[in-house]
């Protein structure tokens, strides 16, 4: 159909002009006058009008064409209004922008599927202890092999662990991140290496996939490397198979990719209770997770039974491996999308207020088309492309500050905090849903003035002074939208108000120690070298020695257990108590500490003594305990010298308390856990140094210190003690942060509407102000009047909003600190602060119409 | 197609006028002035055309390939926009006008001689 429009109206109207003249010629042959012919050629050729629309309609899909006018027409009146268009495009540009960047990484880490083959299927298990409902643990060996041969519902299980070697013979010696797997990993997952193969079943011990990250920095990309001996902790691995770089680990077990996969022999696996497997597993097509549970349930009760002591009360736990990726970021993440949607309702109230002031001036034009014939629903339907467009235009910039928005959002947000499994970007279900959303903030706030526009009352409007009459619809309907704005800018700032207060709270909580010139270094030792306690103990005693010779440092130990990056836990047995099944008793923190820790990280010895050499001659035989830990364990009388085991810790022995120690927050952001350390010296720890000077400048030296001891040993994740803790609240800034910074968009943008609205309404009243004023009034009493009628629409929102709030905020207690959701000083102060910004937003127009020369108020129509 | 109350014509379907349009072009190119006059001249003035509804017509068979169009000079010098039957028109008009024709003759029949004075 489009092609003939390539003839063109005037054309067919010159062909019309042709014929005529051309039967004119003839009926002049035939003998007619001129005028008479021309005439009777015209008539003959009937309706020329009627001839050409029926052309101009054969040619058109005539439904585009009012379509089309009403966009040129919109676009017109934008042009004319630059002002009006520059804030409604700026102000839908904030709203759109701000929810399609958060948007893409919802999209990315809760609603697509993980990258891998039949997504579904995949699941994580996990064990529970009946005691602690709401924790799960990672599986032990036997369990997890039980459930490789005795379930059915799975298709294939794996299991896996962290193994960090040290990577030498490659330049500088490297601590590698990379994981232990069962055989059946790649399996579970779907993946093979691009570049040789998987891990097979009967692999020996000493086979090993590289990660493609690792492959491509430290051996060049080469494939040769393949079938080539890698040595890692001190033994020769051969090289089978690289990863995909397109690969992306589930980022689970805190690894975001690993960097080298080694097989974990399933033998082994039968031998150790220690519960340190982390599962995945690929469900059978049709299973459920239900049966899972169901039958994994089976296998643990039966385990229980046959082995009391070390399975009595464990239970399973099935979870979906999507909701393990997310790691906890769904309700952070709906938090800020439900924050970004109301600001995106604050922008449409804002921009519906404006339109609305518009089509009032508007209503003398509107009025003039329905005298003159146009149809009710042609005006509305004209208001509403015009609203549409608008609301496109402001897609426009609003996609550019998506872009923008989603860029900083990832590159800013803390490392491993986002699950980047899926990739973050703007893709096709993010971009359908901007238009969606931008159509919908159309349709949404063009509804109200093109409904109020088309109603007009034709009489009043085409009288002269109809500009000062906004109708009483109109004027409620605007004051609807004030209160509106107001109640979502006051449910979002309560929202951040209980956030901040919570994030204080974890951040100001008392740490026990002094986390200032403290300088981590962490270090593996192979167990090649070290093979047995006292290789390791003399390697830390090496250490200390030499480090604490080095001026500038005050202390230094080894720690397993550091404040803020965890530790080993246990079940705690007393002396005198009867034996409790692992995983059911009250448990503790532990961790084996060499040399001065506490002087190390500053943590006051409250009663007895610290570790002094003697306590490490045998196998650790004593203890110091946290506060914590004697308060819950021997509420009454004196800890020192009371005995205790803890589940897990080697050698199991019972250890006799020498000192207790301040709280320390090694869970920063939680109350203090019950900790015990021990003497002892253990091949994965980390070197903690306390210096005069600043810590950063001595790492070069410390680690020199290392390396005359061990020349071949990586050092790894160093760090000052403050980044360290700076890291672990990073999350709750990072999300605190964004929230903030919605709030304050959507309160500028609240009090700009309160401002816009109140102008306007005491615009109208000029008159009326200028009569009040040449009678006699007083200027303040002018105000008083103006604020007190401004305000009330700004107070019922705020009482809306709180009503709305208390609700609501329920929804937040999973995330708060100390905070409960319906916290008084909050609603408070908070409340206050928005009738400060509304009051101040009224005051300005208000003080403008009271200053108003009452002669000139008078004329004013 | 009438305009004229005071004839008494035949009233003509679209398709027919389609195809004398076609058979008027058959001889050669005319205007659309040229094909109007043509038709009222061989039908001796029975077949009254509507001028108006000549032209939408034109632009269907235009469409459809029919008859191609160019502008171009009258005889007596007077611009004008010529239409020229294609092929593909002239199978058409041969086809609707053997069909046409085959139509007649049967309605002939069966009225009989009688309805030859009426």
């Amino acid at each position: 159909m489009f092609e003939r429009r390539k003839r063109s109206q005037q054309d067919f109207a010159e062909e019309l002009k042709a014929h005529i003249a051309l039967e004119a010629d003839r009926l002049r042959e035939a003998g007619m006058s001129e005028e008479a012919a021309l005439a009777a050629a015209r008539r003959n050729l009937g309706n020329v009008a009627q001839a050409k629309e029926r052309f101009y309609e054969a040619h058109r899909w005539l439904w585009l064409d009012p379509l089309i006018q009403d966009l040129r027409f919109g676009l017109r009146q934008l042009r004319r209004n630059p002002g009006f268009t520059a804030v409604t495009v700026i102000t839908l540009a904030l709203g759109i922008g701000a929810n399609t960047a958060i948007f893409s990484v919802v999209d990315a880490v809760l609603l697509r599927p993980l990258p891998y083959p039949r997504p579904q299927q995949l699941v994580s298990v996990w064990e529970t202890a009946e005691q602690f409902k709401d924790s799960q643990v990672s599986a032990a060996g036997p369990d997890f092999l039980a459930w490789m041969h005795e379930s059915s519902v799975f298709s294939t299980l794996a299991a896996g662990e962290i193994c960090d070697p040290a990577l030498t013979g490659q330049g500088e010696p490297e601590h590698l991140y990379g994981i232990c797997v069962t055989p059946d990993f790649f399996k579970v997952l779907g993946v093979s290496p691009s570049i040789g193969r998987a891990l097979l079943p009967d692999e020996g011990e000493n086979a090993v996939v590289l990660g493609y990250g690792l492959w491509r920095r430290k051996f060049g990309g080469d494939p040769t490397i393949l079938g080539r001996a890698v040595t890692l902790d001190g033994t020769r691995f051969t090289a089978v198979g690289i990863m995909p770089r397109a690969f992306r680990f589930p980022q689970i077990w805190g690894i975001t990719e690993p960097e080298s996969y080694i097989p974990l022999s399933l033998a082994q696996l039968q031998k150790t209770e220690d519960h340190s497997l982390w599962v995945i597993g690929r469900l059978k097509p049709g299973a459920t997770i239900a049966q899972a549970q169901v039958q994994l349930a089976t296998i643990a009760a039966r385990l229980a039974k046959e082995n009391p002591t070390t399975n009595a009360g464990v239970g399973i736990n099935v979870q979906p491996l999507h909701v393990e990726v997310e790691q906890g970021m769904s309700g952070p993440l709906v938090m800020l999308l439900v924050a970004t949607g109301f600001l995106l309702l604050i922008a449409c109230a804002n921009v519906a207020n404006l339109l609305l002031g518009r089509a009032s001036r508007r209503r003398q034009e509107i009025a003039l088309r329905i005298a003159v014939g146009a149809h009710r629903w042609r005006i509305m339907r004209q208001l509403l492309t015009e609203s549409v467009l608008l609301a496109l235009l402001g897609c426009v910039p609003g996609i550019f500050l998506a872009i923008a928005g989603k860029h900083w959002l990832v590159a800013l947000s803390p490392e491993g905090l986002l699950p980047q499994t899926n990739p973050i970007n703007l893709n096709l279900p993010v971009f359908v849903f901007v238009v969606v959303v931008a159509v919908g903030t159309g349709i949404l706030f063009g509804l109200a003035p093109a409904l109020e526009g088309s109603k007009t009352n034709l009489q009043d409007s085409l009288k002269e002074g109809a500009r000062t009459s906004a109708g009483a619809g109109t004027h409620r309907l605007r004051q609807v939208l004030v209160v509106a704005e107001v109640a979502l800018a006051l449910m979002l700032l309560i929202g951040s108000g209980l956030m901040v207060r919570s994030m204080k709270n974890v951040l100001n909580q008392s740490l026990g120690f002094n986390p200032h010139h403290v300088l981590t270094l962490s270090m593996t030792l192979p167990r090649s070298k070290y093979p047995k306690d006292a290789n390791t103990l003399a390697f830390d005693r090496a250490v200390i020695r030499r480090v604490e010779a080095l001026p500038g440092v005050r202390a230094a130990a080894f720690a397993t257990i550091v404040p803020a990056t965890g530790g080993g836990f246990g079940t705690v047995r007393l002396e005198g108590q009867p034996v409790v099944p692992e995983a059911t008793g009250p448990e503790a923190f532990y961790g084996y500490v060499t040399g001065d820790y506490f002087r190390a990280l500053g943590i006051p010895i409250a009663e007895g003594r610290a570790f002094a050499d003697a306590d490490y001659s045998t196998g650790p035989e004593t203890a110091v305990v946290s506060r914590k830990f004697a308060e819950t364990f021997w509420p009454k009388g004196n800890p020192i010298g009371r005995r205790f085991q803890i589940a897990g810790s080697q050698p199991n022995n019972w250890y006799r308390v020498v000192g207790v120690a301040q709280d320390v927050a090694t869970n920063p952001g939680n109350p203090p856990v019950s900790e015990a350390w021990l003497p002892a010296a253990n091949r994965q720890a980390t070197l903690l140094v306390r210096t005069q000077v600043k810590p950063a400048s001595l790492t070069r030296s410390i680690e020199r210190q290392v390396w005359k001891v061990d020349a071949d040993l990586p050092i790894y994740d160093v760090a000052t003690m403050e980044q360290v803790l700076a890291t672990s609240f990073s999350g709750v800034r990072y999300i605190v942060g964004l929230l903030g910074i919605f709030t304050l968009i959507a309160l500028a943008l609240a009090a700009i509407g309160i401002y816009a609205v109140m102008s306007y309404f005491a615009g109208e009243r000029t008159h009326e102000i200028g009569i009040r004023l040449a009678l006699g009034a007083q200027g303040t009493d002018v105000l008083m009047m103006v604020i007190g009628n401004g305000i009330r629409p700004a107070l019922i929102g705020i009482g809306v909003g709180v009503v709305a709030a208390l609700g609501l905020a329920r929804l937040l207690s999973s995330m708060l600190y100390g905070v409960k959701p319906t916290d008084l000083v909050t609603f408070v102060a908070v409340s206050l602060i928005l009738l400060g910004v509304a009051l101040l937003a009224c005051y300005i127009p208000a003080r403008r119409a009271a200053n108003v020369d009452p002669m000139v108020a008078l004329r004013h129509e | 197609m009438l305009t004229r109350k005071d004839t008494k014509s035949a009233a003509l379907l679209q398709g027919t006028l389609d195809m004398l349009i076609l058979r008027m072009l058959n001889p050669g190119p005319n205007h659309g002035q040229g094909i109007a006059r043509a038709i009222e001249q061989q039908s001796e003035n029975v077949l009254l055309v509507d001028h108006g509804a000549l032209y939408p017509a034109l632009d269907r068979l235009e469409t459809k390939g029919f008859i191609t169009a160019e502008w171009g000079t009258s005889s007596n010098n007077r611009k004008a926009r010529f239409y020229t039957l294609t092929a593909k028109g002239r199978k058409h008009l041969f086809k609707e006008a053997g069909q046409w024709r085959a139509l007649a003759g049967a309605i002939s029949r069966v009225l009989g001689p009688e309805a030859a004075k009426g």
